[in-house]
């Protein structure tokens, strides 16, 4: 796809590595002025919206974790509160309970991996894990040693690590032994270990100067750090129930691009653990505050790079509030529940939950048992147009550095936001300067 | 070894679990490091199309391709890794048998895009615009791969030697094939790495008679932990299902739902659990197995090819739009 060009400055990144799925990057400066800086979306569309029509609710949330693969369960937990809502289903508070320990395990995992594999790299000098596990194995020694530990986790409570297989409508089909829930415990505990030198790193490593203030959007609670269910909340103020998701994630077609671009008030919007943190600050684990500040987070930050950072913040949350749950399961005893029943066969809901990358939102709508239509908004695609906007700022900061600098600037950008392009099943977004 | 062999692993229309999995060998990566030289690992490593365009034919030792072809971008991937590889295999479901990403050819591109980008509540689309795989604008075209109307297996396209079957495959077995690979004691050309058995031969419940008077939906009954689920009325596909996860679904109380694909010997994972289940209906009256069926099974397609419908002999539905493989949408 590289296209010859007679202009000053030409930036053609095929395809950007280490983030989930295919993206290219397409920067053009012409006498000292930004041309064009575009991130190209060529991941498959599979358009899961139209294959999930048809089939039985039951199966909605097994077809719709193969979404993908990093934030299955994810998918599949805001995939059955769809379900609920439609179907008049309200879980028990077990049920809950184990959703969101499953939910900071895939948080813990996705982190894990984002920070340490994709994103510590670039920090340390080293082009990718592998050159990284030979010049520090301790490094990649211990990602791997608390990747496991999270895994493990979501093995424990949904059956499976990678697309969850306990996980029912109304409730869970299987049930996680105390003996199982007591070593997971001994392990969360042992991983703080692991935490605080990670903090340790990544304190001493500097992110890249870079500041543009947009609009923030989370799910949020009074009581929690909310990653299950929630009213949807912006920085630029106001709040909606996940019902009127529309008011807040308008999806829009342009002429150049399958994309569908979100937007709310402003041209664009960020989601993610940097959004989360922002408007959930107060409702962090001490722990991870202190973390926070360790690290030079605070939430005014309007640094997208620092994403990365308020992702091992939640790292600290979530391992921090999983221990929590364990410990308040091991008290209550775990009961043999069957799953709550639906209360009828037709009905419209929408779930949302916090992804990994931001909101995910699933919205169906049932009729007699079937699944009429569905709709699904990804973080990444609500991100896609503000990582853009932040590529432009950014171009235009450093517009007389080498092209190698800023190749490698816009790479990391990109890569900050985590973005699971495999999940998008639609951004597709092509502009060629010729 | 004395010179490490070259390694490429890639993903076309999947999902990312299968890379997941890979990682899931946890610090045995390590050790694939060591043996190989990963030289194109674009989720996890840097490294360009460019350089693999530019490496000799065949210089590639073992090509590990997840993911099915959906896209004119993800065929020439597929067949660009068959010319530079010398073993390619369809690793996962999704290359294997075109996996949940398949059972879009109950759909033509038409209709797909008609929902995508028209129909989906949240979509403001009053134009009814629709992408192009070209477009004219002031600085020139604009490209995108074109989007074929059915979804294809990775041996539709080109040429495989092996096949890693499952959704994901289980890091397990991961291993057990790439130590397979290595030590060089690979089946013969053409085969599946691994069991020849199926997953009721894993599964611990208990197994009688089956004989069945209504099929049931999972919601409709708690199974009894210990006895085969199908004998309890679930359509539970470990009768028709390779072996390999360890019969992790049922273990948990879920029906298998046949993502390691069809066994060893079987051509067509539907057609081999009709008849499976053909033979467990508990009558001979016509018209009642006719209503056992349609209330116990509302969706035929998703329940017998849910993972297989591309690799199947019917491959999709019929199409009564458009063409096959033309340039995409507009029409």
């Amino acid at each position: 796809m590289a296209i010859e060009s007679k202009e000053t400055k030409r930036i053609d990144v095929h395809h950007i590595t280490r983030v989930e799925g295919h993206g290219n990057i397409v920067v053009d400066v012409q006498e000292g002025v930004l041309k064009q800086c575009d991130l190209q979306i060529v991941e498959a569309p599979r358009f899961f919206e139209a294959m999930l029509r048809g089939q039985p609710y039951e199966q909605a949330s097994p077809l719709s974790s193969r979404i993908c693969g990093i934030c299955a369960v994810t998918h599949a937990t805001t995939s059955l509160r769809a379900t609920e809502k439609a179907l008049g289903v309200e879980p028990s508070e077990q049920t809950t309970l184990l959703r969101k320990l499953n939910l900071h395990g895939e948080m813990l995992d996705s982190h894990i991996l984002h920070i340490y594999m994709l994103v510590a790299p670039d920090l340390l000098g080293a082009g990718s894990v592998i050159p990284l596990a030979r010049k520090s194995p301790e490094v990649v020694m211990r990602a791997l040693r608390m990747k496991k530990v999270a895994g493990d986790l979501c093995a424990v409570i949904c059956g499976r690590h990678t697309h969850p297989i306990a996980m029912a409508v109304g409730g869970f089909n299987h049930f996680p032994t105390s003996e199982e829930l007591s070593k997971l415990l001994e392990r969360l505990e042992a991983m703080r270990t692991d935490l605080d030198a990670t903090v340790d790193l990544f304190q001493n490593l500097q992110m890249p100067d870079f500041e543009r203030e947009t609009e923030y959007i989370a799910l949020s609670k009074e009581d929690e750090y909310s990653f299950l269910d929630g009213v949807i909340t912006s920085s630029d103020g106001g709040s909606w129930p996940v019902e009127q998701y529309r008011q807040v994630a308008n999806e829009h077609m342009v002429v150049h691009s399958t994309a569908k671009h979100t937007r709310h008030q402003r041209p664009s919007y960020m989601v993610g653990a940097l959004a989360r943190f922002k408007l959930n600050y107060e409702q962090l684990q001490p722990k991870a505050r202190i973390a926070a500040e360790t690290l030079g987070l605070d939430p005014l930050s309007t640094n997208p790079y620092m994403n990365t950072i308020a992702q091992l913040v939640e790292t600290v949350h979530c391992t921090e509030e999983a221990i929590l749950i364990v410990t308040q399961l091991l008290e209550r005893g775990i009961k043999q529940e069957e799953p709550v029943s639906p209360v009828r066969s037709s009905g419209e809901g929408v779930g949302a939950c916090e992804a990994p990358r931001g909101t995910l939102y699933h919205h169906y709508v049932i009729d007699d048992g079937l699944i009429t239509d569905a709709n699904c908004i990804i973080p990444t695609a609500q991100n896609l147009a503000n990582i853009e906007a932040d590529m432009r700022a950014l171009v235009s900061q450093r517009i007389h550095c080498p092209p190698d600098e800023i190749t490698f600037a816009l790479e990391m950008l990109v890569r900050a936001y985590d973005p699971c392009i495999s999940c998008s099943t639609h951004i597709l977004n092509v502009r060629f300067v010729l | 070894m004395t010179k490490k062999g070259k390694l490429a692993l890639y993903w076309a229309a999947s999902c990312g679990g299968c890379e997941i999995a890979v990682l899931g060998i946890d610090d045995k990566i390590l050790k694939v490091a060591e043996a190989f030289d990963i030289v194109f690992w674009p989720c996890v490593m840097d490294g360009k199309v460019r350089s693999i365009e530019k490496m000799e034919d065949k210089s590639i030792d073992l090509c590990l391709f997840n993911g099915a072809i959906r896209t004119s971008e993800q065929e020439y991937m597929a067949r660009l890794l068959r010319q530079k590889s010398k073993v390619l295999v369809a690793f996962g479901s999704c290359a294997h048998e075109g996996c949940i990403p398949g059972l879009g050819n109950v759909a033509s591109r038409e209709e797909i895009f008609q929902t995508a980008y028209h129909d989906t509540p949240s979509t403001d689309n009053p134009e009814g615009i629709r992408p192009q795989p070209e477009t004219e604008v002031d600085e020139g075209i604009l490209y995108l791969p074109i989007f074929y109307d059915t979804v294809k297996t990775l041996d539709q396209c080109v040429e495989v030697e092996y096949y890693l079957p499952g959704c994901p495959p289980e890091p397990e077995r991961i291993w057990d094939a790439i130590v397979a690979i290595l030590e060089g004691k690979l089946p013969a050309p053409g085969s599946v790495i691994g069991a020849e058995t199926t997953v009721c031969d894993e599964c611990p419940r208990k197994r009688e008679e089956k004989r069945i008077k209504e099929f049931k939906r999972t919601w409709e009954i708690i199974p009894d932990p210990e006895i085969c689920l199908l004998e309890q009325g679930l359509v539970c596909c470990g009768i028709a299902t390779r072996a390999g996860c360890g019969a992790l679904c049922p273990t948990v109380g879920s029906p298998c739902i046949g993502c390691y694909g069809p066994n060893e010997g079987v051509e067509d994972f539907g057609a081999r659990m009709m008849t499976a289940l053909a033979s467990v209906i508990d009558s001979e009256d016509p018209e009642e197995i006719d209503r056992i069926i349609r209330e116990g099974i509302p969706d035929p397609i998703g329940t017998f090819y849910r993972f297989s419908l591309a690799a199947s002999q019917l491959r999709r539905t019929a199409l009564t739009t458009g063409g096959e493989d033309q340039a995409a949408a507009s029409a």
